[in-house]
């Protein structure tokens, strides 16, 4: 059984991966990325997405814009910028590397 | 008995027994304190106070609902410690979410002055909320309900006194009620859940028509 302390840190490292890809396919308000991370491993708080949020915002890969919302005041939403874009497809592939790369090791044996 | 404070979370006010309010501080204070080097701390605090606001229930908005300790605190759990991102590595160790409460108790209390000082001045600050007439939940008009809200005591209490003030005054003190409730605007119906009873709706409906047939006869 694999200790979660030698996985916490893996998923710490991809979790802006994930943050990134979640706004990807439209601009979301900050409770839809958590309610989507919260159906995966990767289950995040606010006191965590805030903080990077604001973080790839300064780095100029995510970008938002307010939306009036029902229920009280105006709400950020986040999407990719281009250059978020060009990361995100980046790290897919080399997600893929990383997958094949970690395959082909197995079969060595 | 347990005094009651105003807290403004990113421009609306919620009312806090005192307890809840000092945890609220403490974790508002230890967001400051674990930021303090990120550039962008105060949208970051910002966001975090938006977030609490939309899990408090919005009852809590006027006095006579108040938000208690027991109801924050599963509230900042959930929204989980604050880490920076940019300065991860060294953050790590000492925030496990276990210890952080008394971690959070200890630096509110012995933490530099100077850093409480500029937390005071830009996070939850007192507001008086402002001194209106709110239908939900009134047995009248409204005016015990705006003044239990203004001044931050429970609405039974300002209900008890207005009838005491009405028999030793030999009922004056119905003139006064009558005085604020064609002189106080009503508040903006927007706090969710409390239905308007029958006679508020009336009432509000009947000053509301004066005040129009009263501004036409000036005009």
């Amino acid at each position: 059984m694999l200790s979660d302390n030698k996985l916490a840190p893996l998923r710490k490292g991809l979790l802006e991966f994930l943050v990134l890809k979640i706004c990807s396919a439209r601009s979301v308000y900050s409770a839809d990325i958590l309610r989507r991370l919260a159906e995966t491993e990767f289950a995040t708080q606010e006191g965590t997405l805030y903080p990077l949020l604001s973080r790839l915002r300064r780095e100029g890969l995510l970008a938002y814009e307010w939306q009036e919302s029902d229920t009280g005041p105006p709400r950020k939403y986040y999407q990719l910028t281009d250059s978020g874009r060009e990361q995100v497809s980046a790290l897919d592939h080399y997600w893929d590397r990383l997958n094949h790369t970690i395959a082909n090791l197995g079969h060595c044996e | 008995m347990k005094p009651v404070v105003t807290a403004s979370l990113n421009q609306q006010a919620y009312f806090f027994e005192q307890d809840a309010f000092m945890r609220l501080e403490d974790y508002l204070h230890d967001a400051n304190r674990v930021l303090a080097h990120n550039p962008d701390r105060e949208e970051i605090l910002r966001d975090l106070e938006q977030a609490i606001a939309e899990r408090c229930p919005a009852r809590a908005r006027t006095a006579s609902a108040v938000i208690t300790l027991a109801e924050l605190e599963p509230i900042l759990t959930e929204m989980g410690p604050v880490t920076d991102p940019s300065s991860a590595q060294s953050q790590e160790h000492s925030r496990e979410p276990g210890k952080d409460s008394a971690d959070a108790e200890h630096t509110t209390h012995t933490g530099p002055a100077d850093t409480a000082h500029t937390h005071r001045q830009h996070r939850a600050e007192y507001v008086r909320p402002p001194l209106e007439q709110i239908s939900e939940g009134a047995l009248l008009s409204g005016v015990c309900m705006g003044l239990s809200r203004y001044f931050g005591i429970e609405v039974s209490l300002i209900r008890i006194a207005m009838v005491v003030l009405t028999l030793i005054s030999a009922g004056l003190a119905i003139g006064l009620y009558l005085f604020l409730m064609f002189l106080l605007p009503y508040a903006p119906v927007d706090l969710d859940g409390t239905p308007i009873r029958r006679w508020p709706r009336k009432i509000r409906g009947w000053v509301e028509r004066a005040r129009a047939r009263l501004s036409g006869a000036l005009r």
